[in-house]
């Protein structure tokens, strides 16, 4: 989801194949994976009107070391934006992304 | 017809579907005179919205209908669908939707073909239950969504089911609620409607009785998904939502009322007011007046929470309630609430959470069951569940068989 928003940061609509290329980089159990995962989180209340990115690295300082902290995030940061540029990168594979994302928002 | 008629119209005529679908479920078993039906009506944010691609027109005649587009819960929510689901008053009082482009439910929430309610759909195909899944919109007001079930949505799937079958598909029903479902199931009990009369069971799963802090908060902080479209524009959304209101912690006079019956629970007591502040009973700087909230809306809201958190006259012995209970106490109980000083800063927000109580992680067990019924009608389902995905676990269906 951080990745996806960096996208719209720039006060630009989103390019919607880069999010269909983005959405299919995931395999589909990854995809329901983040799903759940989205749906458990948005019960929870916010907490300090943090941003969600802001949220998330606040809540791990303060259980984990400062030190795994920095490991983590650039981690987080350069995961999605490889995949979706590996996808891209493809013809072939940019053509079957754009149908099954279809699929799945269609879902 | 009125924009509110459209709205109710619409709804009716998308919900052909699922009626239709419950026709084949039904007519794809043989018969057994165990069969129930069973409604469920998912949490708040559990059920799909749909928005309408044109806008209504107050002068476009009779009939209107619309093609729709899915905004929540899909990717684009998170890109900045949000925003749309703004909802602002008419003239004649009327709730609308952003520009009026009519928002009307649709089954529960689904993403990436993932729902809340999948185990438990094909758990009651298992257990003699034709289920129904009663997609409401949890932004709205809760009356109206009780009003439209039982006189128009009921009727029609009676006699829709019984045209096709021959059957009474509510000659022995059970009304089910998830979490802010529940208290939608709660409500519904306190209406009299004669289709009630043959209503065997109703059951709450989650659902916050005397409310909990996530409300609260997000009038402050916005919701974390989200706020990176603005965390202002976001509260300013969560704000027109009139059913959210009845969600914040109990107002003081409920508290007082049920005070003794809160502390004396065997198991998870409240032994204080969970917060400095009582949400209803306004004093000054205890909101901001930047953020659209509705302070009539709040009075409104008051009536239907002490409704639903009063003493029922009628079904007592048919309610349950399944309170979900992690290990540890993993759940906010209660929160400190500061009045506001100078302008409001959603980047400070004036509450902060008190200590961690027995719960699901999203509701304190305090709150999740009707203090006014007998014990023996609250059922605890502890172990590794969560909140949102409760229905799913095989202890809560264990514990959902256990009072049907």
């Amino acid at each position: 989801m951080e990745g996806l928003q960096d996208l719209g940061k720039h006060g630009k609509p989103f390019d919607q194949t880069l999010v269909e290329n983005y959405v299919d980089a995931q395999p589909l159990g990854v995809l329901k994976g983040i799903a759940r995962r989205v749906m458990m989180d948005i019960m929870k209340a916010p907490r300090g009107g943090a941003p969600f990115p802001a949220f998330d690295r606040s809540a791990s300082s303060s259980s984990n070391s400062s030190k795994k902290k920095k490991k983590s995030t650039p981690k987080k940061a350069k995961t999605p934006a490889k995949k979706s540029t590996r996808a891209s990168s493809k013809p072939g594979n940019a053509r079957r992304s754009r149908t099954r994302s279809r699929r799945l928002r269609k879902q | 017809m009125s924009y509110a008629d459209t709205r109710d119209s619409e709804q009716l005529r998308f919900l052909e579907t699922p009626i239709t679908e419950f026709i084949w479920r039904y007519q794809s078993k043989s018969p057994n005179p165990k069969r129930r039906t069973l409604f469920l009506f998912p949490g708040g944010m559990g059920c799909q919205l749909f928005r309408a691609k044109k806008l209504y027109k107050d002068s476009g005649g009779p009939g209107q209908k619309f093609h729709y587009d899915k905004v929540w819960l899909t990717l684009d929510t998170f890109l900045g669908d949000a925003l749309k689901l703004k909802m602002h008053k008419d003239g004649d009082g009327v709730y609308r939707d952003l520009n009026n482009r009519i928002i009307i439910a649709n089954g529960s929430v689904e993403i990436f073909g993932l729902t809340p309610y999948d185990r438990f759909t094909a758990w009651c195909e298992l257990n003699n239950l034709d289920w129904f899944i009663f997609g409401w919109d949890w932004r709205r007001r809760l009356d109206e969504t009780v009003s439209f079930f039982l006189n128009q949505f009921l009727p029609k799937f009676r006699s829709t089911v019984q045209a096709k079958t021959h059957c009474d598909p509510l000659a022995d029903f059970i009304l089910m609620g998830h979490s802010f479902g529940g208290m939608i199931v709660d409500l519904i009990l306190r209406q009299n409607n004669p289709l009630l009369a043959q209503m065997t069971r109703a059951v709450t799963v989650a659902s916050p009785f005397y409310g909990y802090d996530g409300q609260i908060h997000r009038w402050f902080e916005g919701e974390s998904y989200f706020n990176w479209l603005g965390t202002m524009n976001v509260i300013k959304v969560i704000t027109s939502f009139p059913g959210c209101y009845t969600l914040p912690y109990l107002d003081m006079a409920t508290y007082l009322t049920n005070q003794a019956a809160l502390a004396n629970d065997p198991e998870f007591p409240l032994l204080a007011y969970p917060s400095q502040l009582d949400p209803f009973n306004l004093v000054p700087n205890q909101y901001p007046g930047n953020t659209g909230f509705m302070l009539a809306e709040l009075q409104y809201a008051l009536n239907i929470y002490q409704t639903i958190a009063a003493p029922l006259t009628q079904y007592a012995d048919r309610f349950f309630n399944i309170r979900g209970v992690q290990i540890g106490d993993t759940t906010v109980g209660s929160i400190d609430w500061k009045l506001l000083t100078g302008s409001f800063d959603p980047s400070s927000s004036p509450i902060s959470n008190g200590p961690n109580v027995p719960g699901d992680g999203i509701q304190p067990a305090w709150s999740t069951r009707l203090v006014t019924l007998p014990s023996s009608h609250w059922v605890n389902v502890r172990g590794d569940i969560d909140h949102m995905f409760m229905m799913e676990y095989d202890l809560t269906q264990q514990a959902i068989a256990d009072v049907l």
